[in-house]
């Protein structure tokens, strides 16, 4: 067990490289400076330096100073970007991201003295792309700066509403969207802001249910609709149960990302086989539904030594908090908060300065559950609480 | 309120074969039979009646008492919106409206509960939000007369994104009250069966009793089978279509205040797809579209099939990609088998000496 231990680690860290983190950890620098600014209702123009301090650094090394500040504030000139926001549906998780970069907006409005004029739109139907393609093209029409998109719409088709977006003067930021999955150098927007699907997600839930399991055990999967989303953190799962061949899969049943649909499936399936010890929902309403399942069935929720595991995807504040109270075991947090940060982040410097972001920008996942949901939650409800733009 | 004449017209039909009791028969077992093929939904039943045990072969997990339960405990969700999709149906129109009705009503019970509302008082609310929705259904379509269809497509859109902006696509949560889990149904009350399965029978009961004993359920079909014809009879077919509406609204709302209970938070898609389901499980009740015929003991058959037909599915952990297709094919084929037992029951009717 031991052994198995430390190479599961070791696993980890080669992994891990792939990510690129020295990008996020300047990043990480970064917002924790704004952090501070932000608490401090702070005016434009201030003494910067001063106001990081307070936020705790004692060593006066603080994220740029007054003479830096100033030559980006007369580069911005007050300006006023017009930024679209879309993602596939309207949900908790598409609020928390944009609850992010609202965060960073004011941060940036704070420091530089830009404006935001700031648009939000989801289709009604979730994942009509139809729609969302609609919405991209009047924004271009209406000369927006940039648009953030996250798409259920296919890779190709999309590369040429974004090629017609560039044409006419609309920058295309992606977040949210398993980059992984296509070749870089086709893909037209300017940045993708999202995370690793296959290695920051779905890897990392198998690797978590083995680890609890000892390696050995039953697990059924309630998957979503399909498309890139499932089919990375599928692919994800395959590669961290291919290190434990004691660890099997004996259901997959879709959950069309529906609570109700869940708990059906979940419910039939704990049905054929009340002995399973695992159950994966491939995000968090389908995990949830899941433990509620178990709870329905009277069965045992995972309590760290027995009952059924149940870990879903996503970092809701709704999900951390069932975590809490120990009915679904964990969760594969992915960062919503910074992918709606750091979207801001790449927008403000490339729109004003032309600086060039890093086509594939991987946020910092984790695996949450109830050692360690504290930090995760804490975050989300900060950014749940900054003031919509 | 009285909504319609309550004058004794109409009480036999041209279609209203379909619904008249089985008399004693002196042939004995085939004129049973006949009879019973006429039925809305026998022809269902009977596809279920084979299906169960043959797929028990594969899976013998689906004939254990407590899938069998827990088949009951999930159908009433769909059973109890086809109960008012089949009035409507039957009384010549169509609701499109039921899912978001489902998620409205819904939210409305949890937001509700949420401000510390009483129990009851959240789910009466709930439940009036959909009886209202119902009416201004059935008011569009009477008084403004704009086909049923339409209406209530509309009606769908409307309350579908009503409930958007009202939640910012976020959740209602953190609403739960103990008794609530028991109304959801996540509590079990009577061996493995949970609280909702009793309040679908009563409603089965209510309604068939009222469908089949009084007039009213006589006023539902013959205003669907002719509307003008009605009017001529002494039936004022506004008020009854209304009536279905309403009923329509309630039932769909009832659904949705167990449904926040089951899932314990309000997603503010709750029930999308519902109104496809519920008209999927009533047509294969032997509900006509076309009017004048349906019943609820067929709705009661055809949500069970589409229930049964997902737990095989899972229970035989079939892969997802084909999971509309065999849902879809296996709807086309129940709705087929039950036109041909009608058929076949007609014929046999037909060729009968007298």
């Amino acid at each position: 067990m031991a052994d198995r231990e430390e190479t599961m680690d070791k696993g980890g860290i080669s992994r891990r490289q792939i990510f690129g983190t020295a990008f996020a950890g300047a990043a990480t620098a970064a917002g924790t400076a704004m952090l501070g600014s932000l608490g401090s209702a702070a005016m434009p123009g201030r003494a910067f330096a001063q106001d990081a301090a307070s936020g705790g650094a004692s060593t006066s090394i603080a994220w740029g100073d007054e003479a830096w500040r100033k030559v980006v504030a007369d580069k911005v000139a007050g300006r006023t970007l017009k930024i679209g926001f879309t993602g596939p549906a309207a949900s908790e998780f598409y609020d928390e991201i944009e609850h992010g970069a609202f965060a960073q907006m004011h941060a940036y409005s704070d420091l530089f003295g830009v404006k935001w004029d700031w648009t939000y739109a989801s289709p009604q139907e979730h994942q009509d792309i139809n729609d969302q393609v609609n919405t991209i093209e009047a924004w271009v029409t209406n000369k927006f700066d940039a648009v953030l998109v996250c798409t259920a719409g296919d890779f190709e088709s999309m590369q040429n509403v974004y090629a017609r977006a560039e044409t006419a003067g609309t920058r295309v930021f992606q977040f949210n969207m398993p980059a992984e999955l296509w070749d870089e150098n086709q893909n037209r927007a300017i940045s993708n802001i999202g995370y690793n699907n296959v290695m920051q997600a779905g890897y990392l839930a198998g690797r978590y249910i083995a680890k609890q399991l000892g390696g050995k055990g039953k697990m059924i999967l309630i998957w979503g609709l399909p498309g890139h989303w499932s089919t990375a953190r599928r692919k994800g799962l395959d590669i961290a149960l291919a290190e434990f061949p004691d660890l099997k899969i004996v259901g997959e049943q879709r959950g069309d990302y529906v609570r109700d649909k869940a708990l059906n499936a979940a419910m039939n399936l704990l049905q054929r086989d009340p002995d399973i010890n695992a159950i994966y929902g491939e995000n968090e309403e389908m995990a949830l539904g899941a433990s509620q399942a178990i709870q329905a069935l009277g069965l045992k929720a995972w309590d760290g030594k027995e009952g059924i595991i149940t870990i879903g995807a996503d970092g809701l504040k709704s999900g951390f908090e069932s975590i809490q109270q120990g009915q679904m075991t964990a969760t594969v947090s992915v960062g919503a908060v910074d992918q709606g940060r750091q979207s801001i982040e790449a927008i403000f410097w490339n729109l004003i300065f032309g600086q060039v972001p890093p086509k594939v920008f991987n946020v910092r996942t984790q695996v949450v559950d109830k050692t360690n949901v504290d930090e995760p939650l804490a975050y989300v409800n900060w950014a749940l609480s900054v003031p919509k733009i | 309120m009285i909504l319609y004449s309550s004058k004794p017209v109409l009480r036999k039909g041209t279609d209203m074969t379909v619904i008249s009791h089985t008399p004693p028969s002196t042939n004995g077992i085939a004129e049973t039979l006949q009879s019973f093929a006429g039925r809305p939904g026998a022809g269902i039943f009977l596809f279920l009646v084979v299906f169960l045990p043959v797929i028990s072969f594969f899976a013998p997990q689906m004939l254990q008492e407590a899938n069998l339960a827990g088949i009951l405990n999930q159908m009433v969700f769909i059973f109890i919106p086809t109960l008012g999709m089949t009035i409507v149906i039957i009384s010549g129109g169509i609701d499109l409206s039921v899912g978001s009705v489902i998620g409205l009503s819904g939210g409305v019970a949890a937001s509700l509960l949420g401000i510390g509302l009483p129990l009851p008082l959240a789910l009466l609310a709930g439940i009036a939000a959909g009886s209202a929705i119902g009416f201004l259904n059935g008011i569009v379509i009477t008084r403004l007369k704009v086909p049923d269809f339409v209406a209530t497509l509309a009606m769908m859109g409307v309350v579908r994104g009503a409930l958007y902006v009202w939640t910012s696509g976020i959740p209602f949560r953190n609403y739960m009250d103990p008794a609530y889990y028991l109304i959801g149904g996540l509590r079990m009350v009577a061996g493995k069966l949970t609280l909702p399965v009793f309040v679908a029978l009563a409603l089965l009961l209510i309604l068939t009793f009222v469908l089949k004993r009084t007039y009213i359920g006589a006023h539902f079909r013959a205003t669907g089978s002719n509307a003008e014809a009605a009017r001529l009879s002494g039936i004022r077919p506004d008020r009854v279509k209304l009536t279905a509406y309403i009923a329509s609204g309630t039932l769909a709302a009832i659904t949705g205040v167990m449904l926040a209970g089951r899932l314990t938070t309000v997603h503010p898609a709750m029930g999308a797809g519902y109104e496809l389901e519920t008209i999927a499980a009533a047509v294969m009740g032997g509900a006509a579209l076309s009017g004048g015929r349906g019943s609820f003991w067929g709705a009661l058959v055809g949500a069970l099939t589409l229930t049964v037909i997902q737990n095989a599915i899972n229970i035989l952990n079939i892969e997802s990609t084909w999971e509309n297709i065999i849902i879809g094919g296996i709807i086309l084929f129940a709705v087929l088998i039950d036109r041909a037992a009608m058929a076949l029951s007609r014929t046999a009717l037909r060729s009968r000496p007298h």
